[in-house]
């Protein structure tokens, strides 16, 4: 009894090793990898046989999708063909450990495919195969029950009732690496878009130091990666623009969106649509699309009507504009003298 | 930041607004023609840019007529130096498409917040000055004053009641006889007109004579 424990722990600790694997791994891993991965491992440790199979609503059928592809010959292979379940309650195999398990949405362990009713379908085939005893495991994303993970065994009663909060945890881990890889892939897609394609796109930490930074920033800013990395955001700032609102923004953890004046390495000034996000761990996203040609084009147009065409001097309405600014400025300096403060806002140059 | 308020420390509390009319530009444009009196334009505003300090506005605000906003003035003093060293800068006159133009300027000034405590105000009181200035020669200006703005207001209250004057019928002709001295007997009546007003009462023409001169109502009499 003592070996079979013993077989039982090993084989936990190889689907465990593959799980902490997939979730460190590289981005060429997925999720199909992972199960494929996950039927290899099984059948070098002790298990006979395994499968994953993914619930299809369409026919209303568990169908097998995954299976041990190595050093498996096609005895085994072959006991695929009478895995097609059916949960239709009209159907025997509605009965049997995967429609089980799926349906309750919980571990069903066969200690004895030989005595077990519940296994009478596939009986015979099984025996013929060596299989003497199955675990069956549920396969959920998000919450949600999506297919079943069944492994089998030579032994009778290598799986046992006594086992089942372990491999209920085990079907627990399965979730949370399937989430994991979602959410692994979700920000390698993100971050593959928004660094491509944003022209401001870095990450700081509440120092401000800059902790990512993307590709195209480093183009439009004409940065190397390691200029900039580990450096203050404040590299790109531009002594004409006044950043106290977005530093305001940034003490305080709350958002913030503006057209804000950056410069390049070269000196230019770039404007940027800007929203600065704090994120997980006290870091920040700053995230942003130069608008320097549409700034441009709204300033020659501003210019332009507040232009007098002939002689190129301000307008009548600018200048009353100016004239009101000049006088409220004059009249506030008048309050100060007595007393009072003045507002922020244009002064005069 | 530091900047900002080191430049509210130092702002003068004086700003000024002048309005710089063309001295007769109307016959510039009779004789050279339009193109010549838009060069001619042109050619003012860049010697404008050049005259004034770079922290004043200037701007058109008419066809011949020019609003410069100066600020932080530390009083009266300062404008009136502007305004020689404009009179200087237009000595030397304009060559425009080898035609040379002498010009001169009238100007009215309204200081700030003394004349007005608004735009609108300050505009309209430089308007009054000019106004003032335009009965003057070449490059006379005026400031505005509490005198030219009650005459002002004068003069517009008198010229709307003069306009309903001459509908209603308020003007009384009062016959004035004078006599032969040798025969003492009457030769001839001067007629002597009196504005009996409803609204404002009775009027000396040494009061209206003036506004139907200046507003051209005086043919209507």
């Amino acid at each position: 009894m003592e070996n079979k424990i013993v077989k039982l722990y090993r084989l936990m600790r190889a689907i465990n090793q593959e799980i902490v694997r997939s979730v460190n791994a590289s981005t060429s891993y997925d999720e199909a990898s992972f199960f494929e991965h996950l039927c290899d491992i099984v059948v070098k440790h002790f298990v006979k046989f395994a499968f994953i199979g993914f619930y299809i609503k369409s026919i209303n059928k568990i169908v097998p999708a995954y299976y041990p592809k190595k050093s498996l010959d096609n005895m085994y292979l072959d006991y695929l063909k009478f895995l097609e379940i059916s949960l239709d309650e009209s159907d025997i195999r509605s009965k049997g450990p995967a429609a089980t398990c799926f349906k309750t949405n919980s571990v069903v362990i066969i200690e004895d495919i030989e005595k077990d009713p519940r296994m009478i379908p596939w009986k015979e085939e099984a025996l013929k195969r060596g299989f003497r005893s199955s675990a069956t495991l549920p396969i959920r994303k998000n919450g949600d029950i999506i297919g079943v993970f069944e492994m089998y065994a030579d032994e009778i009663n290598f799986f046992q009732e006594e086992e089942r909060s372990l491999l209920e945890e085990l079907a627990i881990d399965i979730e949370m690496t399937l989430n994991a890889i979602k959410t692994h892939w979700l920000f390698q897609a993100i971050e593959s878009g928004l660094s491509s394609y944003m022209d401001l796109f870095i990450m700081t930490d509440n120092d401000g130091k800059i902790l990512y930074v993307g590709d195209k920033t480093l183009k439009v800013f004409g940065y190397d990666k390691g200029e900039l990395l580990g450096k203050k955001v404040d590299i790109l700032f531009n002594y004409l623009f006044n950043y106290k609102d977005l530093l305001e923004a940034i003490s305080q953890a709350k958002e913030y969106s503006s057209i804000v004046l950056f410069r390049t390495k070269q000196n230019k000034n770039v404007y940027v649509d800007l929203a600065v996000v704090p994120i997980a761990n006290e870091n920040f996203i700053f995230i942003g699309k130069d608008v320097s040609k549409e700034k441009s084009l709204e300033e020659q147009m501003h210019f332009l009507l507040n232009q007098d065409p002939v002689t190129g001097l301000f307008s009548y309405s600018f200048l009353m504009a100016e004239l009101d600014m000049h006088v409220r400025r004059v009249l506030e300096m008048s309050e100060w003298g007595r007393g009072g403060e003045p507002s922020d806002g244009g002064f005069p140059r | 930041m530091n900047a900002i308020n080191t430049g509210k420390a130092n702002y003068n509390r004086l700003g000024a607004f002048i309005l710089a009319d063309i001295y007769r530009f109307t016959y510039i444009n009779d004789v050279y023609g339009f193109d010549i009196g838009d060069e001619l334009l042109k050619a003012v505003g860049r010697k404008l840019r050049d005259i004034f300090r770079p922290t004043d506005i200037i701007g058109r605000v008419s066809s011949d007529t020019f609003g410069i906003i100066l600020t932080d003035l530390k009083d009266k003093e300062d404008v009136i130096m502007l305004l020689d060293r404009l009179r200087k800068a237009f000595e030397q006159p304009f060559n425009i498409n080898g035609n040379i133009i002498s010009l001169a300027m009238q100007m009215g000034i309204a200081i700030f917040p003394d004349n007005g405590k608004s735009a609108k105000e300050v505009y309209k009181n430089a308007d009054i000055s000019l106004a003032k200035a335009k009965k003057g020669t070449e490059w006379s200006y005026v400031f505005f004053s509490d005198d030219l703005n009650s005459k002002a207001s004068q003069f517009l209250l008198y010229k709307t009641h003069l306009e309903k004057a001459f509908e209603k019928g308020d003007f009384v002709i009062y016959y004035q006889p004078y006599f032969d001295i040798n025969t003492l007997c009457i030769a001839g009546f001067e007629a002597l007109t009196r504005w009996k007003s409803e609204e404002l009462g009775f009027i000396s023409p040494m009061h209206f004579i003036p506004i139907l001169e200046e507003s051209g109502l005086r043919t209507s009499l």
